[in-house]
């Protein structure tokens, strides 16, 4: 597969093929980031369809001498999911009863090892219950950085900061994460 | 932040990037012996976290319906880009006769257009409109004192620009571009009134130089009095500017300079403002992005600022 760059400069010049392959080598990431913020399944692959349909739309926005294309992309896959989480939480203010959960059967995909497919789905829950206690900067480094897996220069980009800063918040944010997911064992090493 | 965790951070990140290329937790562990009991957590804690993202998988039938969505999307756009070729509209494409209709437009009648997309800002249907109004101006003003006048004053349309999407909560992507924007009318104003700006953080070469790590060093008091250091033939000059000059400015170009540091200097200041007046209720990243933008476009007031009274200096030398 090309590297990103030629494949974006190759659809800017009206190659569908290589927005495809795009998509394709970028999509699991905007996903799993979209996942992080609204849960699993229809909600975030609904996100993740329309990060990519606001980027082809302003593709020939994308410059080149600006911040690298991974940033621009989470740029747009941040405003769509703080847009969506703000909605969500609106509407689950405005019903009575008890907020329905956004990440509902449809979110387990067609895997046969429903035990497993349930142990992650826990495991995701965990973890998204404990980024919803972290800072907004730690739960944005800690997406970008590992669910995404952004480097730390596109993490930086896409947050408008120095290298330096995202390396402090990523220390603070995983101390941050091992205290309220492993709050006795971190209780050892953190005084 | 004290030492010994500034050295967990640095150990951490360098961790994180030997694991990502292949090393082991422990490998990465034996590096930092002195440490390990602050890493291992932090590293297990960031593996863990990776763990569960990589177990996260959209369902196969989604991914696909989003790229027939996408290869649909492409088609419209293609669509709506052969209709415009075809249509009559296609002779705009050409930027001449653009500028010469809407040259016309402002000379026979079409006012209400022009005026209403004075206050047009990107994303505006009228925007187009006001872009080439510009366009137009630049080409038949001659002069390199009248562009660089115009400039200057395109500089300042797109600070009003930044302040409407600031305040309408428009996508940071478009301020960052108007952004860009103003700093290339900064450059081009600058550069035909005979200086250069070290806008791309690279120390300007040629007759006027700014000294410091990045072009320049500057110091900033909170009643907005400028201090600043400029080097021109490598010999140092301390500034200090407090609003106004009250040095009698002479000789050809002199009042024009003078004019342009009280354009940069207020807007300086109109942009310090913006910084200190963003609202507390913006998304953490639209604010850092929006205080950046700012940041941006002081410091390059702040140079061009500093260029216009070194250029003043090289030609009437304070006595």
């Amino acid at each position: 597969m090309q590297d990103t760059e030629n494949l974006v400069r190759s659809a800017q010049e009206g190659n569908l093929s290589a927005f495809g392959q795009v998509y394709e080598a970028y999509y699991l990431r905007v996903y799993r980031y979209a996942a992080a913020r609204v849960g699993q399944g229809a909600e975030a692959e609904d996100i993740t369809q329309e990060v990519f349909l606001k980027a082809l739309n302003s593709l020939n926005k994308f410059k080149f001498t600006g911040p690298p294309f991974a940033a621009w992309l989470f740029r747009i896959a941040h405003n769509l999911v703080i847009d969506r989480a703000r909605h969500y939480k609106a509407a689950a203010a405005a019903t009575s009863g008890p907020p329905a959960p956004i990440d509902d059967a449809l979110s387990v995909p067609g895997d046969d090892n429903v035990e497993e497919q349930a142990m992650v789905s826990l495991d995701m829950e965990a973890l998204r219950e404990a980024l919803d206690k972290v800072t907004k900067l730690q739960r944005q480094v800690i997406e970008l950085r590992f669910l995404a897996g952004l480097s730390l220069a596109e993490t930086a980009a896409v947050m408008s900061r120095n290298e330096n800063a995202i390396k402090a918040l990523q220390h603070s944010a995983l101390g941050a994460l091992r205290r309220l997911l492993a709050p006795q064992a971190s209780a050892e090493v953190v005084p | 932040m004290s030492t010994s965790d500034m050295r967990v951070t640095e150990a951490l990140n360098d961790c994180l990037e030997l694991i990502e290329r292949g090393s082991t937790l422990e490998e990465c562990l034996e590096r930092y012996p002195d440490i390990p009991d602050e890493l291992a957590p932090l590293l297990s804690m960031a593996l863990e976290t990776q763990q569960t993202a990589g177990s996260v998988h959209p369902s196969p039938e989604a991914q696909r319906a989003g790229l027939g969505a996408i290869t649909e999307a492409w088609a419209a756009m293609e669509e709506r880009r052969r209709r415009r070729e075809r249509g009559p509209w296609r002779l705009l494409r050409r930027s001449w006769v653009l500028a010469a209709v809407v040259l016309l437009v402002l000379l026979f009648g079409g006012w209400t257009t022009a005026t209403a997309a004075q206050d047009s800002v990107p994303g505006d249907t009228l925007y187009p409109v006001k872009q080439t109004q510009e366009r137009v101006m630049l080409v038949v003003v001659f002069t390199r004192g009248g562009k660089a006048d115009l400039h200057a004053r395109l500089a300042e349309e797109r600070t009003e620009e930044v302040v409407k999407l600031a305040e309408m909560g428009r996508d940071p992507v478009v301020v960052d571009e108007v952004t860009q924007r103003f700093a290339e009318h900064m450059n081009e104003c600058v550069s035909l009134l005979g200086g250069r700006l070290s806008a791309q953080g690279k120390a300007s070469s040629g007759s006027v130089g700014l000294s410091g790590p990045r072009g320049m060093a500057y110091g900033l008091s909170p009643d907005m009095v400028i201090e600043g250091t400029l080097s021109f033939e490598d010999r140092p000059r301390r500034f200090r500017h407090e609003g106004r000059f009250v040095r009698p400015w002479t000789g050809s170009g002199s009042e024009r300079r003078a004019a342009m540091q009280e354009r940069f200097f207020q807007q300086f200041q109109q942009f310090r403002e913006m910084r200190e007046g963003l609202s507390d209720d913006l998304i953490a990243l639209h604010r850092s992005r929006m205080d950046e933008a700012f940041a941006r476009s002081e410091r390059l007031l702040l140079e061009a600022f500093l260029v216009m009274r070194e250029l003043e200096d090289v030609q009437n030398p304070p006595e």
